[in-house]
């Protein structure tokens, strides 16, 4: 989708009809518009969502007031946007319509524009957009910037990993994983009743309680979840008051430095209890088979003092002989003689090569465990050693620590000492929610490994019932598919992950002051790491920084999966950029950099910055992008009084941001190109 | 394909194809239909299990 141009009429700020086109060139994509706080910058983004899908920014006040103030005084009772755009070849103009007759109800139309101008109605509206950008996909595309670090961190768990699995386009196989898991838990119920036996009802009934049981854990897990973010953030919140406080920031640095080392000193001490483990994997045989080896010695050694091992006689050489039919003292040796039989019973005691080989490479073996057993002790004896040491050094860390917050206790200020009460506190609520996760977690694992073992139990006596039968086998192939889509779904979040580690790795390198190394969980959580693999705390503009590098991540994989073709996921989709104060947060040289990157973020980017923001040096690094730019300048039914007025000079010429004893209380858009 | 036990990868990836097509028909409206598309799916996972009983 190209947005090509938007429509206001008597929508929240904006008086009247206003539009605004946009920029669509290849080359030049980036559409800029500045305006100063409150005039509008969101507003605008919020038309377009407001349009397509009747919905605007968690951050958007008095969402339910979109009939402009002034139009509703003079009587007016509509407000419209409406969006020209092109999609695969063909134009389209969208409107929503908000009529004060319909109880604010709003109305919505999409129709294909064609060659002569004239619009066809598309039947349903909402679905043909759907089909163009994904709601869910819609909140990455028109992109809240001064949130942007909201959009990092702990706190916004969640919102990263729904943000992706948007972009991925999950909604359809989630859907029908939890569709084939209810239907495979109805046919499971279908089985036992069919069964008629009062054991597998039994089960069948402790399995439904399990499910509520595990429902139950599921939910209390999050609980405990969010609990522990919760205090984690406040821990946190406190750490930075305190390193801003002079009386408490030196206590607080010594503080960072010690958790520093202590977090370090933790992973060695795993690291340490990983070798242990390693080693008894691969050295514990060594210490239990002294028995064995002692035993096997023992025997082999009385074997060869008695002239056993190695036997005195040779099997090949005795079946020689007997082939032969002479002994080696000339004697004829004929079959059924006893010279014969007293020569063929000389073949039981008798070694064979394979034999002998054997017994050679019994030795060997069991000397080497000898061996084993003879050095391992010493690696156990430094591996614990060294865990002895790092356990000492924790334990030294774990008291500077203890010094710390006692010292800072002890500050005559009453609000660090408090402060650092709370912290206690909460530091001591993170360890009981992280104790009774892991109970919890338990526990669940419990009862789903009791729910399979009734499952097998049922197919079990199923198999003597054929109508059963029947619905054993629909449960396995509900199974199988549910699986299967469950594999490719953790796949495509592999690749997925790995894409996006890639692409902010990038735009990190052209943008970021620092050499910085990104690391991604499981969660898309990302953590910037310094070269000890430290996780570093960001300012809030480097958070800022990296929201952006997300969000342009996003907006990359999403076009990057326009081209699947296969239908297990939601296709991408090339969608316009729309950033509201991408840079608020960023120094100079940061806008600078950062501004260079934006027109490469997506195929048509619109940028909504304050004065400021829209400084020389980032118009410098964005000019050869800019398409088309605009100001909104705010109008004031008043005077001037004693406000001085504000400019701005745009492209040489200077612009007034303000309009005294105007016809109406609004914005204006007013478009400042440069031709 | 053996038997229900014995689903390749081949018709695994064909029987999840025709699952999605179910949710995509479904996935546009905006009302709850969750009843009758479970049904639908219901339905799938019978025919399924037919074709699989025919062939043995």
């Amino acid at each position: 989708m190209i947005i090509e141009e938007l429509q206001l009429k008597d929508f929240r700020c904006f008086y009247g009809e206003s539009r605004l086109k946009f920029a669509t060139g290849s080359n030049k994509n980036v559409t800029m518009i500045y305006a100063e706080n409150g005039v509008g910058k969101t507003t605008l983004l919020n038309a377009i969502l407001w349009c397509f899908y009747g919905t605007t920014t968690g951050r958007f006040e008095k969402k339910e007031e979109i009939l402009n103030f002034d139009a509703k005084k003079q009587g007016k009772t509509q407000a419209q946007v409406g969006v020209i755009f092109e999609h695969k070849g063909q134009r389209y103009r969208a409107a929503r319509f908000w009529s004060k007759s319909r109880s604010e109800q709003a109305d919505f139309i999409v129709g294909r524009i064609d060659q002569h101008g004239s619009q066809r109605p598309i039947e349903p509206p909402e679905t043909f957009i759907e089909s163009v950008i994904p709601r869910g996909m819609a909140p990455h595309f028109l992109f809240d910037g001064e949130h942007a670090e909201a959009f990092l961190g702990e706190k916004n768990r969640g919102s990263i990993k729904d943000a992706v699995r948007d972009i991925l386009g999950c909604t359809l196989i989630e859907t029908a994983i939890s569709d084939l898991s209810y239907i495979s838990r109805k046919l499971q119920s279908r089985i036992a009743a069919t069964i008629q036996d009062d054991k597998v009802e039994k089960w069948e009934n402790e399995s439904k309680r399990l499910d509520v049981e595990i429902q139950t854990l599921k939910t209390d897990i999050s609980t405990q979840e969010k609990a522990k973010r919760l205090y984690t953030n406040q821990v946190e919140d406190i750490y930075k008051k305190l390193r801003n406080t002079e009386a408490a920031k030196q206590h607080q640095k010594r503080r960072d430095e010690y958790e520093e080392d202590l977090e370090k000193l933790k992973r060695r001490k795993q690291d340490l209890v990983d070798e242990k483990y390693r080693w008894l994997g691969s050295k514990g045989r060594f210490i239990v088979s002294k028995g064995i080896s002692s035993e096997t010695f023992g025997f082999l050694d009385k074997m060869e003092s008695k002239g056993r091992i190695p036997s005195p006689y040779n099997e090949e050489f005795v079946k020689d002989i007997l082939d032969l039919g002479e002994c080696i003292c000339g004697n004829k040796l004929c079959k059924n003689t006893p010279e014969y039989e007293r020569v063929l019973k000389l073949l039981s005691k008798g070694a064979s090569q394979v034999m002998r080989d054997r017994i050679t490479r019994v030795r060997g073996r069991v000397s080497s465990l000898k061996e084993g057993r003879a050095k391992s002790p010493l690696e156990l004896e430094r591996i614990d050693r060294r865990l002895f040491e790092v356990e000492e050094e924790i334990e030294i860390k774990e008291g500077k620590l203890g010094d710390v917050s006692r010292k800072l206790k002890g500050v005559n200020i009453e609000d660090i000492s408090l402060k650092e009460s709370r912290r206690i506190e909460l530091t001591r609520r993170i360890s009981q929610a992280d104790k009774m996760l892991g109970e919890l977690m338990y526990e669940k694992k419990i009862r789903e490994d009791r729910i399979r073992n009734i499952e097998k139990e049922i197919v079990k006596v199923a198999s003597a019932n054929t109508q059963a039968q029947i619905l054993v086998v629909k449960k396995r192939i509900c199974d199988s598919i549910c699986e299967y889509m469950k594999t490719n779904l953790e796949d495509e979040e592999q690749k997925a992950r790995s894409h996006l580690h890639s692409r902010i790795s990038r735009i990190l390198d052209k943008t970021s002051r620092k050499t910085l190394k990104l690391r991604m969980n499981e969660e898309y959580m990302i953590e910037l790491l310094n070269r000890d693999d430290m996780p570093l705390p960001l300012s809030s503009g480097e958070n800022q920084l990296l929201g952006l590098a997300f969000t342009a991540a996003l907006v990359e994989f999403a076009k990057h999966r326009e081209q699947r073709t296969d239908n297990f996921m939601l296709p991408g989709t090339v969608a316009p950029l729309v950033l509201d104060s991408p840079f608020g947060q960023l120094d100079l040289a940061y806008r600078k950099s950062t501004a260079m990157f934006v027109p490469e973020m997506a195929r048509q980017v619109v940028l909504l910055v304050s004065n400021t923001q829209g400084a020389p040096e980032v118009l410098n690094a964005l000019k050869d992008h800019l398409g088309a730019e605009y100001l909104l300048i705010r109008h004031n039914l008043d005077s001037p009084g004693e406000k001085p007025q504000e400019t701005k000079t745009i492209n040489g010429k200077e612009h007034e941001l303000i309009v005294y004893d105007s016809k109406f209380d609004g914005t204006e858009i007013k478009e400042v190109t440069k031709l | 394909m053996k038997d229900a036990n014995h689903i390749d990868e081949l018709e695994l990836k064909k029987f999840s194809q025709r699952v999605i097509e179910i949710e995509r028909d479904y996935y546009f409206e905006k009302r709850d239909r969750t009843t009758p598309r479970r049904n639908k799916l219901t339905e799938l996972i019978d025919t399924i299990a037919n074709a699989i009983r025919e062939k043995k």
